[in-house]
């Protein structure tokens, strides 16, 4: 060995001694900071100098921890809360203080640990791991703390929902069902698609929040307020419109989407019906419940659209009068359960909604619920009414399509003395206040006491003949031959369905209803003067027994036809020339609905569930008396912006509306009553 | 109390290392030249310290670790926070492999620049290429164990990165990308299997061949006396035998490994252990949230060591996940086949002029690595449809050929195999760099391109 | 001498033989069996998927699409590197490497090169649809309803 051997030994053995020492030394921190200067090992010697008192479960400085493997839970928290159970500690700062509340009654430790009702990683010994909120089932601050009562005991479909102490959760329950967030985010299997599904919101990770466009703290509670204040900003491509919730609401709202889970522990810890729930047995919801749950969140409460919150998209308005008065049941029922292709409507079926079928045939009565209520028709009496201001009510309203003058009529003329002499009163007053389903007749509520008996009155005042009296009619003839007869004979003015033409619908379910077999006898008989309705006497044609079995076969018929529902909504046929429609469109209409009717300030028109649901008459109706409140003008009245359209025009331009149908979709019957 | 007697004299000491079972793996005497600081950077041991320091404190996180999806993110958590000192441990066992990798590919990079692969030590290099595929395969399996969402996204866009034949739409029976994709995790997707297949991997088969070719490599080595030092002292060697180890015959020019040696390796030893512990104690061993199979990470990334590649294969899956990645392999296999010049063997980048190239080199390779990035961001609508035109031209390819370019023209001009070969490790090492780094720092969601501050 | 040859010969070649057996039998267990799910696929009842909507069906990986012409149905796997497709405005996008595809299936920019996978969507005689996987259809291929 030489000299240099040992030097360069010497310069090793050095950097091992300065090696050794570090090792030594970080092991020795290492050492040091696990023993006697850890968080949790303080607080117990706190709690033993506070009592003077051995620890519990034996009095060591030691990790304490609760088990409940059917849980996956393995809680660590009396470790530092070692004041837990201890009732003499209750007002000492945390961690040392007890539990408050009498919570441990129900919901002892031993059975639930914490981290169950608490959030946390519970296998943590500090409180930074332990309070940890970006993992799953993250820790909640003491004021939230009662979302996590949802893992076990949140049901939604009942009308009301309690829990003792935990009012608030209730609270954003309530607030949620109102605002008619069911109705775009699931929940449960039953709600709309266009939000995402919130059956488990509660127990979402921290990362699976977009908090791209927030600039707060990184927190769930953070994301959630934002997007309720703001959501169109803070997801992308979000079309929910924003609530203007009071802050307090938004903190209650907030614990009921953080507290919705599906049950995970076993079931016996679940409330039963919570688990009915997630079993597909839930509770009905209530009628009165359906819209405002469902449909307000887009059309509105009351189906009145609020203007402080809309959607960037168009909703009709459903309790809009005008609109109440033309659309039928069956323009409701098959936009219901069919919805709008391309639009945000889509079908309400139970397969797509969960809803079930009576909840779905009750919601199309709460939209038909909407309808003003008009007056009372038993009180009005055409002896108080005046016949002035009734000539200008017929002219303002009726005139447009019960023209008497020359040119096209859109409706019978009721002014006749044939129509005059066989209707009564009631029932001129049913068909204005009723309308009729399907047709261009719509059902005019807006009309007061007064106003309807002066329009009664100045009706009467153009009737010449007395009051004919009306046969005594027995529905016994053969369907069959009526069958033939009215094919033969009636389709071709009233339609092949009779649906309408020419001549009115009179295979129309509301106008067999309100008439009855008699007037109609009545009719067929006599026929209506000045109208292609011929009658069977009259001009040398003599009432025979044999035309009387026809009408009787006839009029059979058409009331064995009452309850019959046809595959498709009856459209009517279509009377109006498309060309020129097609040009009138183009200068009038497309404003609004856009060149080819796909609608831009106004709705789509060329939309074919619309189509569809629509009957030519719905079309003729809304074009005719317009839509109050909104820009669609009466065109059968006329303004100074847009004058009026004469019948022949409004035929045509419905005509035009007609050809953009390109397929028939046959009715769900599941949802016809 | 029995005495030991430590030897005192050559002889003794000689006989020591040679007939203990443990020391008999270094010579008795050893060049003084291999202790040079400067020559080796005791890269090589740092390796073998963090190798055993890995073995040690993986067993003893094999007494509470459980390799299955329910409890091994748990039994993570309690090591951390209730096994005494489990926090520690495991940040050691994270922070020791995370430098395993790093020390072993700076070990691969001296190995190469001082040519120790040369004069009859190719076994002792493929033997160090197979020890680094190990290294690598112990990394990436432990990298699953812990199952949170970091560990279970690394290894499904990994297994992706395998299964980049997908692209060229082979029928299912031949294609070897998704065979290889399957056999590591066990099914379709990362679960059980795939948790069962690398804790055996990690636990049982990696340390077992690593062992085996550690003891392969340290014979090989000593096979071929010992280190590469440079020639004008292997002439000295050249008038006596082979190495000389006859403790009755000592070769008196050399150091005696003990207790030189075993100092020195003592030394670096305890200095890796300081370094790794210091690590341990400060820094944690991160731990998202447990591994969710249906919350993708975005952007989900594969450990940094396979980054490079997965750059590479956002250009083009196949071209960057498989080829290139083999060439380079493939390379760094033939480098001792192609480059016979050993004059210069031991000295760092064969002299001045290999310097020089090793600069021009870097400086060559870092604006074409990051052209090719930027090339990345450009719209590929023109190949749409095209596939194998885009497995052949894509910036990742583009970019091999211009270094292949390269290092036939140095080739060419200095008329060496050596100094192309330097050239061709240098960009090929540096374009891999650059791409590491973007990897790990320039690529945010979706995989586009961000600031790593932030926005 | 020849017997000892022959005797080594036999002996040398059952070895070799034996463990060429072994080994290939070793070699087979670590292959996974893949039990990799049916892929035929059934719907269960169409209404229960909305219209003009891409339905994601998760456990199979496929987008449906239904209308009132018919169903269609499309892969959810990126032709990339097959992380699992996500919706975006104009078609789908991949969150792995930014791959974006339209709503025809038709790759447009990102890594990914090579088009979706159509599906086969088939009616079964007993009245059920059913989606096959291992046939791929051309584009947008439509079963009318």
């Amino acid at each position: 060995m030489t000299e240099s051997d040992y030097t360069l030994t010497g310069h090793f053995k050095r950097a091992v001694i300065i090696g050794g020492c570090a090792v030594i030394l970080v092991l020795l921190l290492m050492i040091i900071s696990e023993s006697g200067l850890r968080d949790w090992e303080r607080f117990q010697e706190d709690y033993r100098s506070l009592l003077s008192d051995t620890l519990p479960d034996g009095g060591k400085i030691q990790i304490r921890q609760i088990e409940r493997a059917e849980l996956q839970l393995v809680d660590r928290c009396p470790t530092c809360h070692i004041g837990l159970y201890d009732s003499r500690l209750i007002n000492q700062p945390l961690p040392l203080s007890s539990h408050p509340g009498d919570w441990f009654i129900t919901h002892n430790p031993d059975n639930y640990g914490c981290s169950a009702c608490h959030g946390g990683r519970g296998r943590a010994l500090d409180i930074a791991h332990a309070h940890d909120t970006s993992i799953n089932n993250p820790f909640l601050p003491s004021r939230q703390t009662w979302a996590y009562c949802g893992k076990c005991h949140l049901t939604i479909f009942p009308s009301d929902f309690s829990l003792t102490g935990a009012d608030r959760l209730a609270a954003g329950r309530t607030i949620f069902l109102e605002n008619g967030c069911q109705g775009c985010h699931r929940i449960r299997r039953v709600g709309g698609m266009h939000g995402p599904d919130l059956t488990d919101l509660g127990s979402r990770t921290l990362a699976s929040f977009d908090f791209h466009n927030i600039n707060g703290p990184y927190r769930i509670e953070i994301w959630h307020r934002e997007h309720l204040r703001r959501p169109q900003d803070i997801s992308t491509g979000s079309v929910m419109p924003a609530y203007h919730l009071r802050e307090s609401d938004i903190d209650d709202l907030i614990l009921f989407l953080r507290g919705q889970f599906r049950p995970r522990f076993p079931l016996r810890y679940i409330a039963m019906p919570m688990i009915r729930e997630f079993k597909n047995e839930r509770s009905e919801i209530a009628h009165d419940q359906l819209f405002s749950r469902l449909c307000s969140g887009c059309h509105g409460t009351g189906g009145m659209p609020d203007s402080t919150r809309t959607v960037p998209f168009y909703v009709p308005a459903l309790a809009n009068p005008d609109f109440q008065a033309v659309a039928s049941r069956d323009y409701i029922a098959f936009t219901l359960t069919e919805g709008r292709s391309g639009r945000y409507m889509h079908a309400w079926t139970s397969e797509v909604s969960g809803l079930i079928a009576s909840e779905i045939l009750a919601l199309m009565s709460s939209v038909r619920v909407m309808r003003p209520p008009g007056p009372d028709l038993n009180r009005i009496r055409r002896e108080s009414g005046i016949s002035g201001p009734g000539a200008e009510l017929f002219s303002e309203n009726c005139r447009m399509c019960h023209e008497t003058g020359e040119g096209i009529r859109l409706a019978p003329n009721i002014l006749s003395d044939g129509f005059l002499t066989l209707a009564t009163d009631s029932y001129i007053l049913a068909n204005i206040v009723d309308g009729r389903a399907n047709t261009a007749m719509p059902a005019w509520r807006t009309f007061s006491e007064r106003q309807l008996a002066d329009l009664l009155m100045y009706i009467r005042s153009q009737q010449i003949d007395p009051m004919r009296p009306l046969p005594a009619v027995q529905l016994n003839g053969n369907i069959s031959r009526g069958d033939s007869l009215f094919y033969y004979s009636c389709s071709r003015c009233h339609g092949e369905n009779g649906a309408g033409g020419i001549g009115p619908a009179i295979l129309n379910r509301d106008f067999l209803r309100m008439t009855g077999p008699a007037f109609i006898v009545a009719t067929i008989t006599y026929g209506r003067a000045h109208s292609a309705m011929f009658g069977l006497s009259g001009r040398g044609i003599k009432n025979t027994a044999g035309h009387k079995r026809e009408i009787t076969d006839i009029v059979t018929y058409m009331y064995s036809r009452q309850d019959s529902i046809a595959d498709y909504i009856p459209a009517g046929m279509v009377l109006g020339n498309p060309d020129r429609g097609k040009s009138l469109f183009y200068r009038r209409c497309t404003e609004c609905h856009g060149q080819y009717g796909e609608g831009s300030k106004g709705p789509a028109l060329n939309n074919q569930e619309f189509l569809n649901a629509a009957s030519n008459g719905y079309i003729l109706a809304t074009i005719s008396i317009g839509r109050r409140g909104t820009r669609m003008p009466s065109w059968g009245r006329g303004t100074a912006d847009y004058p009026l359209l004469t019948p022949q025009e409004r035929q045509d331009i419905v005509a035009w509306i007609r050809q953009w149908q390109t397929i028939r979709i046959k009715r769900d019957k599941r949802w016809i009553d | 109390m029995p005495s030991v007697k430590l030897p005192l004299s050559a002889l003794e000491r000689t006989r020591a290392i040679s007939k203990n079972f443990f020391l008999h793996i270094h010579s008795a005497r050893l060049d003084p030249y291999v202790l040079k600081p400067n020559f080796t950077f005791g890269l090589g041991v740092v390796a073998v310290s963090l190798f055993i320091i890995l073995m040690c404190s993986g067993i003893l996180l094999l007494f509470y670790y459980t390799p299955s999806v329910e409890r091994a993110y748990f039994s993570i958590l309690d090591i951390t926070y209730v096994v005494s000192g489990g926090r520690f441990l495991r940040n050691l066992h994270r922070w020791s492999a995370h430098g395993m990798v790093f020390i072993t590919l700076l070990h691969l990079a001296r190995v190469f620049y001082t040519g120790a692969y040369s004069r009859g030590r190719g076994l002792v290099w493929y033997s160090g290429l197979i020890l680094l595929i190990l290294v690598l395969s112990f990394s990436f399996s432990g990298y699953l164990l812990p199952w949170d969402q970091l560990a279970y996204w690394a290894v499904t866009i990994a297994a992706n990165i395998a299964n980049a034949t997908r692209e060229l739409g082979l029928p299912a029976y031949i294609d070897p990308g998704r065979f290889v994709k399957n056999i590591l995790l066990g099914g379709e997707q990362v679960g059980q299997a795939t948790l069962t297949r690398f804790f055996m991997l990690h636990v049982v088969f990696l340390p077992v061949s690593t062992l085996f070719m550690l003891g392969y490599h340290f014979w090989r080595m000593r096979k071929s006396d010992g280190l590469c030092t440079p020639v004008q002292l292997s002439s000295q060697k050249s008038e006596e035998s082979s190495e000389n180890t006859d403790p009755d015959h000592p070769d008196k020019t050399k150091w005696l490994s003990w207790p030189v040696l075993i100092w020195a390796e003592t030394a670096i030893f305890v200095g890796t252990l300081a370094v790794v512990l210091f690590f341990a104690l400060l820094l944690d061993a991160p731990l998202r949230a447990i591994a969710d199979p249906a919350l993708p990470d975005n952007p989900a990334k594969s450990p940094w060591y396979f980054l490079g590649v997965q750059e590479l294969v956002s250009y083009s899956a196949f071209s960057g996940g498989i080829v290139i990645p083999l060439l380079l392999l493939t390379g760094l296999f033939l480098i001792p086949v192609f480059d016979h010049e050993d004059t210069a063997a031991g000295i760092w980048f064969s002299g001045g002029k290999g310097l020089r190239i090793t600069l021009l080199s870097v400086l060559f390779a870092l604006p074409a690595a990051a052209g090719a990035i930027a090339v990345s961001s450009l719209s590929t609508a023109a190949f749409r449809g095209y596939t194998f035109l885009t497995i052949l031209i894509n910036p990742g390819t583009m970019l091999t050929l211009l270094y292949v370019a390269w290092a036939i023209l140095v080739g060419k001009r200095y008329r060496s195999s050596r100094f192309s070969a330097i050239a061709l490790f240098t960009v090929s090492a540096v374009g891999f760099i650059v791409l590491t780094v973007t990897g790990i720092w320039f690529r945010g969601m979706d995989w586009q391109f961000s600031w790593p501050w932030g926005v | 001498m020849k017997r000892r040859e022959f005797l080594n010969r036999i002996a040398f070649g059952t070895l070799i033989t034996g463990g060429a057996v072994v080994t290939s039998a070793v070699l087979q267990i670590p292959v996974p069996q893949t039990g990799a799910g049916s892929r035929r696929h059934g719907i269960g009842n169409i209404n229960q998927y909305p219209l003009n909507h891409f339905t994601f069906l998760p456990e199979k990986n496929i987008y449906l699409y239904r209308d009132r012409k018919g169903i269609k149905a499309v892969s959810a796997i990126c032709t990339h590197l097959g992380c699992i497709l996500q919706r975006s405005d104009a078609g789908f996008r991949c969150p792995c490497h930014g791959s974006k595809f339209n709503n025809r299936g038709e790759a447009v920019s990102g890594p990914a090169i090579r088009d979706l996978d159509w599906h086969s969507v088939i009616r079964e005689p007993d009245g059920r649809i059913m989606i096959i996987e291992d046939i791929s259809v051309s584009p947008e291929t439509l079963l009318e309803i």
